[in-house]
């Protein structure tokens, strides 16, 4: 027969010891109808909105309808063994999951119970799943990056801590591996990174944790996973269980990057739940309140001042701020960017990454359409080096789409035109980057150089990527320490453009791509 | 069940501030009392579903099966019912009105199951702390039930105070197992 670690005489003894029984008041009710995870309590005078119910077999409900005679309530997780007639009864308090360091490196669900079977999580914290945002006064505005990895985003659509950046784009472009790469390269930084899977394929989830787990990014990042058999209720509770483990961070003083994947399938969670629950049905029959499903999800990221996290913490944590950057996807339907929910999020976010199936087909991935990507608050969170360097990659691809189109029909074009195209298909080119190769500050900064000082203007278009391997690989090797410097700083002077325009000359000179 | 109640809730409130005007509580609550059984007999509730009878003609078999219990309001009261096709309302309605005349007279009914009979002086307390906890004058009805194997489950509205054994059994096996 097999014991359960449980089942330790000690462990037992003690339990007993500590058990405390007295007899309690609460508020009773009887489920009166039981459809589709959806159950109709009549009674439960002084239930509140948004509390749980707890039910029989220790199953609990969430009360969503507040109706003179009847409370409307959506059962988490199984309902089979619930029936007409079952008692409800209040508890008082709102869904909580649990929080802190012991989540690391785990995959658990929308509760915060691990599914990944290595065992329970010890964690010593906890906190409700929906919260207030901390408002204007407990604020302190973006200025410091999350480096991406990926040189596109770093250079033309920077994200800065605490910002709100959305990734939009059709199925097959390429979003989760935008995020996935985002994630990666937070090793090392002390940014602990959330990644909310909401209504994939079990199958999927598996993949992107084996994944980080390849590229050793799991140890700093916690995978809540609402599949997409689970219960839509879970689905619709997974991207605040998921910033509620975000915002421990957040409070005490460090930096967590969170990653709902996605916010369409959260949607129709909630529609699903909203249209069983017979709430009126609007805009592509979504519930009136869709807006602020995600607006109240969203407004949780934030960087927070010192005076806030010293409150928090009750002094334990001064003088630092904290944050929590969040990464939402959206999944359009075509292309369509004027759908409901995308437009809602685009009007949320502080900008978005745009993701088109075209350039991704014709094999610039990450696929990201420059013209329609902006970040609105990165800029001023920036290294110094990338931003006075990837000024003029933004530039050169603004002026290459516009002439772009219409060189088509000209047949002899001028010097400065030719010179414009020339370098424009060069920095389409160069802005590849192949998945899980996430590049450092130096490495990016090289790159711009090359390209915005006109290095790269003789080499052929095709050999551009293998230039820029090259290129790098000599100056780690031959100047480590101006790399290092770089790194470390991310300062830009003319120093250090000097001696940056010396590697890069000596490697033309000497190297070979 | 709840969309019932909501439907009877304007029938209940009219009929308790008629009866509260003329001062006729008790005996409108007598009324709706034998209307809710005639209602709920058996053969009655089948008859009160045939689709071929007319409304008028359910309202009136509804008088003459009580009709020496019923005053001309009354009779005014089961004629409105039958004519917006109510009938079925009864039940809740006379629930509901009698919630209304409890309040109104600030007086609760609350049910005591215990695994023993009760005595007087343990009745007489609970009612005393109940009336102290509730505000309002309680009435106690009780009811043996040998499954809470010792204490008591007092339920007053949607308000339960479970003191009961088992209840403290269960939550003893929850904290060990979990």
């Amino acid at each position: 027969m097999q014991l359960n670690p449980s089942e330790i005489s000690e462990l037992i003894k003690k339990r007993i010891e500590s058990f405390e029984s007295h007899a309690e008041a609460r508020t009773e009710g009887t489920i009166v109808s039981l459809t589709d995870g959806i159950i109709r309590i009549h009674g439960l005078a002084e239930v509140m909105q948004g509390e749980m119910i707890e039910l029989p077999g220790n199953t609990y409900a969430l009360a969503l309808n507040l109706e003179r005679d009847s409370v409307g309530a959506v059962v988490l997780g199984s309902y089979n063994h619930l029936s007409e007639g079952d008692t409800a009864k209040c508890t008082g308090r709102i869904l909580e999951v649990p929080t802190g360091d012991a989540l690391l490196g785990r995959v658990v669900d929308s509760l915060g119970m691990p599914i990944d079977g290595k065992g329970p999580i010890d964690t010593k914290t906890s906190s409700p799943i929906e919260k207030i945002a901390p408002g204007v006064i407990e604020r302190k505005s973006v200025d410091q990056p999350v480096q991406t990895g990926l040189k596109s985003i770093d250079s033309m659509v920077p994200i800065g801590r605490g910002q709100r950046e959305l990734i939009i784009g059709d199925r097959q472009t390429g979003k989760t591996a935008v995020a996935i790469d985002a994630i990666i390269n937070q090793k090392g930084t002390g940014v602990k990174c959330i990644y909310v899977a909401v209504g994939q394929k079990a199958s999927t989830i598996a993949n992107v944790v084996r994944k980080l787990e390849e590229h050793g990014a799991m140890e700093h990042t916690i995978v809540v996973a609402a599949a997409a058999s689970d219960s839509a209720a879970m689905q619709y509770i997974a991207p605040y269980s998921g910033c509620a483990m975000g915002e421990f961070y957040r409070d005490n003083g460090e930096d967590a990057l969170i990653v709902y994947d996605d916010l369409t399938k959260q949607a129709w969670a909630y529609r699903q739940v909203s249209l069983l629950l017979r709430r009126p049905p609007g805009r592509e029959a979504y519930p009136g309140d869709v807006f602020y499903l995600h607006s109240r999800l969203l407004e949780r990221a934030s960087r927070v001042n010192a005076a806030y996290v010293e409150k928090h913490t009750n002094g334990a944590v001064k003088g630092k701020t904290g944050s929590l950057t969040a990464l939402p996807i959206i999944e359009t339907q075509d292309g369509d960017v004027s759908a409901f929910v995308p437009t809602n999020v685009i009007s949320i976010t502080d900008g978005q990454i745009f993701l088109e199936s075209d350039l991704f087909n014709a094999g610039i991935r990450p696929a990201i359409n420059a013209g329609l990507s902006v970040s609105r608050v990165g800029g001023a969170a920036q290294t110094k080096i990338i931003k006075k360097l990837g000024g003029g990659v933004r530039l050169a691809l603004a002026q290459y789409r516009e002439l772009a189109a219409f060189a088509q029909f000209a047949s002899d074009l001028d010097d400065a035109t030719r010179a414009q195209l020339e370098r424009g298909t060069r920095v389409t080119e160069l802005m590849k980057q192949s998945q899980y190769s996430p590049m450092d500050i130096a490495d990016m900064a090289f790159t711009l150089f090359a390209v915005d000082k006109g290095f790269m203007d003789d080499v052929e278009v095709n050999k551009i990527l293998d230039f820029e391997a090259a290129m790098l690989s000599h100056l780690k090797s031959n100047n480590a320490d101006l790399v290092n410097t770089i790194n470390e700083t991310g300062d830009f002077n003319d120093d250090i453009a000097n001696q940056m325009k010396a590697a890069v000359e000596s490697f033309k000179a000497n190297g070979i791509w | 069940m709840s969309d019932n109640t909501t439907a009877a809730r304007p029938y209940a409130k009219a009929v308790f501030e008629m009866a509260q005007a003329e001062s006729k509580q008790k005996e409108w609550s007598d009324v709706l009392a034998l209307l809710t059984d005639v209602v709920n007999n058996e053969e009655m509730r089948d008859v009160l579903q045939m689709p071929q009878m007319g409304a008028a003609a359910k309202g009136g078999l509804l008088i003459d099966i009580c009709s020496d219990k019923l005053s001309d309001s009354n009779r005014n009261f089961v004629k409105l019912l039958a004519e917006n096709g109510r009938l079925s309302l009864m039940t809740e309605i006379f629930t509901l009105y009698e919630e209304l005349r409890a309040e109104a007279e600030s007086k609760i009914e609350a049910s005591v199951r215990s695994a023993y009979p009760l005595t007087d002086i343990q009745i007489k307390a609970m009612t005393e702390a109940l009336k102290k906890k509730l505000g309002c004058d309680v009435t106690l009805v009780t009811e043996i039930d040998a499954t809470l194997i010792g204490g008591v489950v007092i339920k007053a509205g949607d308000l339960v105070i479970d003191g009961s054994a088992q209840a403290r059994l269960d939550s003893l096996a929850y904290t060990l197992s979990h």
